[in-house]
């Protein structure tokens, strides 16, 4: 048996502490801002803008940090944020005619090219030629893991819509998958 | 999940993998009055001017965010004049005993590159493009964290698999010189007609033993392949020694898929023998349940030419299995191969142990049941090798669907330090990360220290320090 056996579990808390709103945003974001800087960068496809949205969603967090409401979760806001964000950029990018033709790949470093595979690359891109909601549902559902539950939370919508839209999005994908293959 | 959502929650990851940093810190500013509108959240409207008293709630999960953030050191924060400042990634703090460098062969395209990275800050030394027309497959280290060799092979096809016909590169590196790597191709012969199953360079650099076998597509299934275990001189590229056996078990655990190991062959006892590990299959119990029977030999370098496993003995043996509710020194070495350290006296290999699953609830929806692992690093003894010692261990919660990972990268010559990588478990509510990010920590005297950065493992084909 084990002669000196320790244990690491990385659940450990302090709840006595009791932070300033600018220190349990500030803990907020280094605990997170690099799985929604991520999340935002599989929705938009570039780095810059996915770190300004999640910037915002911070300020927006930070901003509003009097007023949320009792049982409001911070992290459930900021994300929630960073999905609408993204929704937004990607219309400002529309109007713009950053992302002018049907499914054409938003930039990306030569990093990131060289280290995802064509066949990542395709399914990547036909993702992103989705409809939002249904490109918000997908990501949340299969990237984050989360239950439809927590997508419709998410997202602002009911469960029922979050199915329909998930097996829309599956279809496109496999249609789209399909047709390029 | 259907392929579909296979192949979306893959590529999805690996997009999301290509963002190694957040480059820019999160500033606020001093007023909250001075902020511009940001992009409204939801509940922004009504629930705006509700109670405060969630904030009570809250302090505990900032808290807890705070603490998690500090406990596995991913990031420095720090006051400014001008407002509030989450720096970058802080490098870790170097641990002594620890190689500063590493090599990895990183899956690029169909030619496989080497980088150099550091390995507290991160910090990319060198990266090393393959001859053309070939990929990079495995590489070792020697114990002065400086010298390397890798293999290379003829690639084909846009899978970018790699052949057999292994030629070999020697990799020196120069940290802090104008020409910090050096890659220059080594007169050891190829390997025709074999497959490379493992890898190991001398602790001094001056000798590499490599293990092959015949299993090529298309060998015939009911014949023996041949397994060999040879020596070479990295200077020139001699062939000092040739031992093979049909005892299939051989590197049997070496394979996984097409890439081989530098985990089943360790030099020992300065560089006078080479263990070599051995797996058989004891019992299927279900897909992905077995035991196996797992051993270590030891044969001597001054051993004649010949039958590997006459001149060999056994000095290291279990049975490894996957079992609910067993404790981690009861399972062998079910995590990756068994490495016998530098000074000959311990074992050292990863375990992992799943808990009871729990009852299925109808208000769970598939994919958020998760289920209990016990991670661990274990030793053995030479001197007892019944007897597993417990390294280090944690407890992870794992998607029913998707078990952890654990892996051994490195030891020291003693043992007492480790570098270890655990992935799949979890971070506790409300944010559990994806599944699959690993983590790497550096184990010493029974401490974890997490390195700040972790590349992805998912492009990682063979690490060596």
């Amino acid at each position: 048996m084990a002669a000196s056996r320790r244990y690491w579990y990385v659940d450990t808390a302090d709840p006595e502490v009791s932070p300033r709103a600018a220190d349990a945003v500030t803990a907020l974001y280094a605990g997170h801002a690099f799985g929604l800087v991520r999340l935002a960068v599989i929705m938009l496809g570039d780095q810059a803008a996915a770190e300004d949205v999640v910037q915002d969603a911070f300020l927006g967090l930070y901003r509003r940090w009097d007023s949320l409401a009792e049982g409001s979760h911070p992290l459930a806001y900021v994300r929630a944020s960073v999905v609408n964000g993204c929704r937004s950029a990607l219309r400002r990018q529309s109007r713009r005619g950053l992302i002018a033709a049907f499914g054409q790949p938003p930039a990306e470093s030569a990093e990131a090219r060289a280290l995802v595979s064509e066949e990542h690359r395709a399914v990547v891109a036909a993702i992103r030629r989705l409809p939002s909601r249904q490109r918000e549902a997908l990501l949340l559902r299969y990237y984050l893991d989360m239950s439809e539950d927590e997508v419709a939370r998410t997202m602002g919508v009911s469960r029922g819509t979050v199915k329909s839209a998930t097996s829309r999005a599956l279809a496109a994908i496999e249609r789209i998958l399909t047709e390029e293959s | 999940m259907n392929p579909v959502e296979e192949r979306i929650s893959a590529a999805t990851r690996a997009a999301g993998a290509t963002v190694r940093e957040v480059r820019r810190p999160l500033r606020l500013p001093s007023s909250a009055d001075a902020i511009a509108e940001p992009e409204p959240g939801p509940g922004s409207g009504s629930r705006a001017r509700r109670a405060r008293h969630w904030k009570t709630w809250l302090a505990p999960a900032t808290a807890a965010a705070a603490v998690i953030a500090l406990a596995i050191s991913l990031v420095l924060i720090r006051d400014i004049p001008n407002g509030r400042v989450v720096s970058p990634p802080r490098p870790a703090p170097a641990v002594s005993g620890v190689p500063r460098y590493y090599a990895a062969v990183i899956a690029q395209g169909t030619s496989n590159e080497l980088i150099v990275k550091n390995t507290f800050t991160g910090a990319r030394l060198a990266t090393v493009t393959p001859p053309p027309g070939s990929g990079f497959g495995v590489v070792t280290a020697a114990a002065d964290d400086r010298t390397f060799v890798v293999a290379a092979s003829p690639v084909f096809g846009a899978s970018g698999v790699n052949v057999p016909s292994s030629s070999w590169y020697l990799l020196r590196i120069a940290p802090g010189t104008s020409s910090p790597a050096r890659l220059t191709r080594l007169a050891i012969p190829e390997l025709p007609e074999e497959s490379l199953d493992a890898l190991a360079l001398s602790g001094s650099g001056q000798e590499l033993a490599v293990g092959s076998s015949s299993r090529l597509p298309g060998f015939a299934p009911s014949a023996r392949p041949p397994v060999w275990l040879r020596i070479y001189s990295v200077t020139t590229g001699k062939l000092e020694r040739a031992w093979s056996t049909r005892d299939k078990t051989v590197f049997a655990a070496a394979h996984d898929g097409f890439a081989a190991t530098n985990t089943a062959l360790t030099w020992v006892d300065d560089d006078r023998a080479v263990a070599f590990s051995a797996q058989s299959l004891v019992i299927q119990l279900a897909k992905h349940r077995e035991v196996t029977h797992d051993t270590l030999r030891l044969i001597d370098k001054s051993a004649a030419d010949g039958d590997l496993i006459a001149a060999s003995r056994v000095i290291w043996s279990a049975q490894s299995v996957i079992s609910l509710g067993t404790t981690p020194d009861q399972l062998g070495c079910n995590f990756g191969n068994p490495m016998l350290t530098a000074n000959g006296k311990t074992i050292v290999c990863a375990v992992a142990a799943k808990h009871a699953s729990p009852p299925r609830s109808a208000n769970r929806p598939p994919g958020t049941v998760r289920v209990r692992w016990t991670l661990a690093w274990l030793a053995y003894s030479t001197s007892a090798p019944a007897v597993a010692r417990t390294v280090a261990q944690l407890g992870v919660d794992a998607p029913q669907s998707n078990s952890p990972g654990i892996r051994l990268l490195w030891t020291d010559s003693s043992g007492g330090t480790l570098i270890g990588e655990w992935s799949g478990g979890s971070y506790p509510a409300p944010n559990p990360p994806p599944a699959d990010r690993s983590r790497w920590v550096v184990i010493s005297n029974g401490e974890f220290r997490q390195l700040t950065t972790v590349p992805d493992m998912n492009y990682i084909l063979s690490i060596a320090w």
